[in-house]
């Protein structure tokens, strides 16, 4: 049996504790993003003139996690960082590189972390094996399921059985028509 | 019918692995030994990126130069990115004051006006052996910095050692830098 | 004193609800009607107390009585009425005591009604009900309590983080609970049944209105939220794959898998086992939501500063309330298995179909969310996995899904065909690639997701009009009024909920493909030519606020011929005493497409940074939302009068369900 008040206690100083160290740790993020200069997720100057090179760089950025953030692509975040990943990947693009070289290069820099598509390693072979995987286990359950209720039951009736049950069906929904009329 | 009795075990089975990690990941935030806060760097244990930046010119030197990274080869160096507009380079000062003692320390100013840095400088000591100016942050995306400070170890052939992200503190200048460097002989 | 009273009552419902959980339980396995009796009193009571406790601390914030430690820190003297009470749940503390207080209501709620239930099952459902709310508020009590007081009270309070200073999210929280903590109910029926080990159709006739309320305000908050991010974050976005939305809709998928195999439990009495599962999986996915929102775990945009002590008290909670019930589910649930009488083809197996798809969908948000922290743990790698992900996997199953939905709702009971099956297939067939024909003809380059949802819009949306006309269709004996009073109201429900997919569907599909955006850098008197009008900057206005001061853009839009048919007026608001800015989206919503406006920075000199988007059909987004919730009202609504009149329809046949009792013998 545990003692409620020393668990309230013992979380409380737990509590205590983390509260002061989250609080320094999410204080100097902040005045990180903050006291930065700011300005909303995309400036007209950061944009290329040419269109389709320009559709390119925001396709890109959709798939760049801005790190600072949580969970926010480069182009949605307005945090100093993912502005200068756009200005990164717009100067690439200009340079001429491909989209693969540019996700690597930048993948080189921050790791996996900055793909918001997790590339198909060793360590994410399952997160993308498992969607297939689950629609498996679904259908082995079902069919289970099905071949395991249906089959003894119909093991266990011989021909007089189901001969009598159809008889029984027969004169049940003759009675029925009979109380309806 | 006992195939199709284990699956009445799959969501519990599965249930578990889900409070396992939770347990797991709690336990370890709790005691210390992860910080989600942290993002590993990628280049440790690779070659520090080249590095050419001009200089921060200090005392009205007219000479405009350059700092390098290739120029500190042959011993260990400790790479800070800071920022005058950032409040825990303010707090982590005293520490890189005290490390600048052990091993030279090359600052990179990262995204700052050079008036601001010289004010910063004066206002909280310079332990820098030499400033590199990152004014549009080219350099710390090269880096992979993610928010200053960050501070990296290279050693003297060039290879990264470690990266702490966030100011440094007591403990991990006496839990992992110390240690780092002594692994390196210095 | 008021805030003392709160306190005390807050104990006082802990107390009562331990007795709610276990002497009915007791009563109810020994049947002594005298502790079986405790139940209802005890929900009401705990109610009630719990209802007070959140007043008094409702009270404090309105009065902003500062030397309460929460109020301190989450409220300001100078906000506005409504925000000084929405923020009374804008924090974890205050929030968790919300809902404790649904919690509390629901049990109450279902006290007073339920005449008709068995005593002993009326006992066990509220003692589960009782059970969790002990633990919760033993984690409000214990971890956070929002009654403490400071030693001094400050002279005004730190102020409420502004983007939650909105009257969307003033009501997204309650909504969201009522759904979350409504779940409970379905969770406390399936495990009084795994108690009792007998689940009959009547069980799920009862449990059905409780999954239906909380299915339509999960709905109603889940789309709230996403409509609060469309307009507060400020680029036009509404659903990120963010650990929070995902959690939230884990358990609205499994909700929507229980809406539907209960079906099956009460009409036909098949799928018992499963149902049960599914009624624990619904909440206990809002528990693991709760779970993933307060431990801090998992990074998120939306979640409260959080903090993992808290988290260990959920997963304590958790591993009570789900790790129980779940052993208990797999010693107990081989007894419910039914002998099978119907073929896969068939209503039953359609059904079936839904199911898997939408549990295959919660899990694979579930792995894709927790996936990052295993790796973590395991490897030490941090990756993400964001939004590419769950398109690449999630979107294809929700298209199966969507599939099925048009076949499924005209196929009979037990083996398949009906008179209808043959004209809907065909007429929805046509309708998919009519609809894929009509947008290659307007534009091509298109993507594979967009068109095979666009075929799916034509299949889904034709398909039910179909079915819906030849069931309404007049014919010799009866006028299209006299069918139409003889359809169920499920029936109609299950129309309008999944007509509302399809309007969902629009919305998505429409806002992903003819958006249109333009970023400038504009001094007053510039015009920004965007879709077909034209938009007039003409200037910035200084604007007070009650308690910020906000630099508001003019922008004129002009239609084709010139006209001026609205101003937009995006804001950049500094909040006084949070010492924060936010940005105000501009939005004119119409039926056919927003017009959506974002001010940034700038100046007088070099010009502002104005963000414009039109945002073609999104707000169809949420009508959908709207009609499903309707149609699951409608459906909840519905039940007893289709039970008072049999309907001469193909859902409850009588010559086979006759048939099937022989079977079943």
């Amino acid at each position: 049996m545990i003692n409620g008040s020393s668990l309230a206690r013992l979380l409380f100083r737990h509590l205590h504790f983390t509260h002061t160290t989250l609080f320094t740790i999410v204080i100097s993020i902040l005045i990180a993003c903050i006291t930065a200069p700011t300005a909303i997720a995309i400036t007209s100057e950061e944009m290329l003139s040419d269109p389709v090179l320009e559709q390119r760089a925001r396709d890109l950025s959709k798939q760049l996690r801005c790190l600072v953030c949580q969970n926010q692509s480069i182009d949605d975040s307005d945090a100093d960082l993912a502005r200068d990943l756009r200005i990164e990947v717009r100067s690439q693009i200009t340079k001429g590189e491909t989209d693969g070289i540019i996700l690597e290069k930048l993948r080189q820099k921050y790791g996996d972390y900055v793909l918001l598509n997790p590339p198909l390693d060793q360590g994410t072979l399952f997160l993308w094996v498992a969607p297939f995987g689950f629609i498996g286990v679904g259908i082995i359950i079902v069919m289970l399921a099905r071949k395991q209720r249906a089959n003894p039951r119909k093991a266990n009736l011989n021909a007089a059985d189901q001969t009598l049950i159809k008889k029984m069906v027969a004169n049940r929904n003759h009675d029925n028509e009979n109380k309806q009329t | 019918m006992s195939q199709l009795r284990i699956s009445f075990l799959l969501p519990l089975l599965a249930f578990s692995i889900l409070a396992l990690i939770g347990a797991v990941a709690l336990y370890s935030t709790l005691s210390g030994s992860r910080d989600p806060t942290q993002l590993p760097s990628v280049l440790v244990d690779k070659p520090a990126p080249p590095t050419n930046l001009s200089k921060l010119v200090q005392n009205n030197s007219p000479v405009q130069s350059s700092v390098t990274l290739a120029s500190f080869r042959g011993k260990p160096l400790l790479v800070n990115f800071f920022a005058s507009w950032c409040s825990p380079c303010r707090a982590e000062a005293p520490a890189l004051e005290m490390l600048s003692k052990r091993i030279s320390i090359l600052g990179i100013a990262y995204k700052d006006r050079n008036d601001d840095t010289l004010q910063f400088l004066k206002q909280f000591g310079n332990p820098f052996q030499a400033i590199g100016v990152d004014q549009d942050g080219r350099t710390g995306i090269e880096w992979g910095v993610y928010g200053v400070p960050e501070t990296y170890l290279v050693s003297a052939d060039g290879v990264v050692i470690l990266r702490h992200a966030g100011p440094l503190t007591r403990s991990i200048i006496d839990n992992t830098i110390i240690p780092a460097l002594e692994t390196l002989g210095s | 004193m008021i805030v003392e009273f709160g306190h005390f009552a807050l104990i006082t419902a802990f107390i009562l609800s331990f007795a709610q959980g276990v002497l009915p339980l007791a009563g109810a396995s020994r049947g002594n009607i005298a502790l079986m009796m405790v139940a209802p009193a005890a929900a009401i009571s705990v109610a009630l107390a719990v209802t007070l406790s959140f007043l008094a601390l409702v009270w404090s914030f309105v009065t902003s009585d500062f030397s309460l430690a929460l109020v301190a820190n989450h409220s300001h003297s100078t906000k506005p009425l409504i925000y000084k009470i929405s923020g009374t749940w804008g924090n974890h503390e205050g929030s968790l005591l919300l809902w404790i207080l649904i919690l509390a209501v629901y049990g109450g709620v279902m006290a007073f009604g339920s005449r008709a239930m068995p005593m002993a099952l009326k006992a066990r459902i509220l003692a589960v009900q009782g059970l969790v709310s002990t633990g919760f508020l033993a984690f409000s009590l214990f971890t956070s309590n929002p009654f403490l007081r400071l030693s001094s009270a400050p002279l005004d309070g730190k102020g409420l983080n502004p983007i939650l200073q909105d009257p969307g999210l003033a009501i997204h929280p309650p909504m969201l609970y009522l759904g979350y903590v409504g779940l409970s109910m379905a969770f406390a029926f399936a495990v009084a049944a795994l108690i009792t080990g007998d689940v009959d159709r009547m069980w799920a006739k009862w449990m059905r209105p409780w999954v239906m309320a909380a299915w339509c305000a999960l709905t109603c908050g889940i789309a709230l939220g996403s409509w609060w991010a469309y307009y507060e974050l400020g680029w036009g976005g509404w659903w990120f794959w963010d650990p929070v939305e995902n959690a939230s809709l884990m358990p609205w998928l499994a909700a929507t898998a229980l809406i539907h195999s209960s079906i099956v439990v009460e009409k036909r009495g098949q799928l018992k086992s499963w149902t049960v599962l599914l009624a624990i999986m619904a909440f206990s996915l809002s528990l693991v939501g709760t779970f993933i929102v307060r431990s801090g775990l998992l990074t998120s945009v939306h979640s409260f500063a959080s903090d993992p002590a808290r988290g260990v008290f959920v997963l304590v909670i958790l591993l009570f309330a789900v790790g129980i019930p779940l052993s208990l589910y797999a010693w107990r649930g081989p007894q419910l298995i039914t002998t099978a009488d119907f073929t896969l083809t068939s209503r039953e197996g359609a059904l079936i179909a839904n199911n898997m798809l939408l549990v295959v969908a919660t899990a694979i948000v579930l792995l894709g969310t927790f996936y990052p922290l295993a790796l973590e743990l395991i490897t030490g790698a941090r990756i993400t996995v964001g939004p590419p992900y769950f398109n690449a996997t999630f979107n294809p199953v929700m298209a199966l899904l969507v599939t099925v939905m048009t076949i499924g709702p005209v196929m009979a009971w037990r083996r398949g065909n009906t008179a209808r099956l043959k004209p809907v297939i065909i007429c929805a067939a046509c309708g998919a690639i009519l609809s894929c024909l009509a947008v290659l003809s307007i534009g091509s380059g298109f993507g594979i997701g967009p068109m095979v949802a666009l075929s799916l819009i034509g299949w889904l949306g034709i398909g039910i009009s179909a079915d819906i006309w030849l069931q309404l269709k007049p014919s010799k004996s009866s006028s299209l009024i006299s069918r139409a009073k003889r359809i169920p109201r499920d029936v109609i429900g299950m129309w309008v909920a999944h007509l509302g997919i399809v309007v969902f569907m629009i919305g998505a599909v429409g806002d992903n493909l003819l958006n249109s955006e333009q970023v400038v850098r504009a001094k007053p008197g510039d015009v920004i030519k965007i879709a077909n009008r034209s938009v007039t900057f003409s200037g910035v206005k200084q604007v007070q606020g009650p308690n910020y001061q906000a630099l508001a853009a003019q922008l004129e839009y002009r239609d084709e011929q010139g006209r001026l048919f609205a101003v937009l007026t995006p804001e950049k608001r500094i909040y006084n005493a949070e010492r924060q800015t936010t940005n105000e989206a501009a939005i004119r919503p119409t039926l056919l497409g927003d017009d959506y406006a974002v001010l940034g920075d700038g100046d007088a000199k070099i010009g502002y940074t104005l963000r414009l988007y039109y945002k073609p059909l999104i707000s169809w987004i949420w009508g959908g939302a709207v009609l499903m919730a309707l149609g699951g009202l409608i459906a909840a609504f519905g039940r007893q009068r289709v039970t008072k009149s049999q309907p001469t329809n193909a859902v409850t046949a009588g010559p086979l369900s006759s048939a099937s009792k022989v079977g079943t013998r």
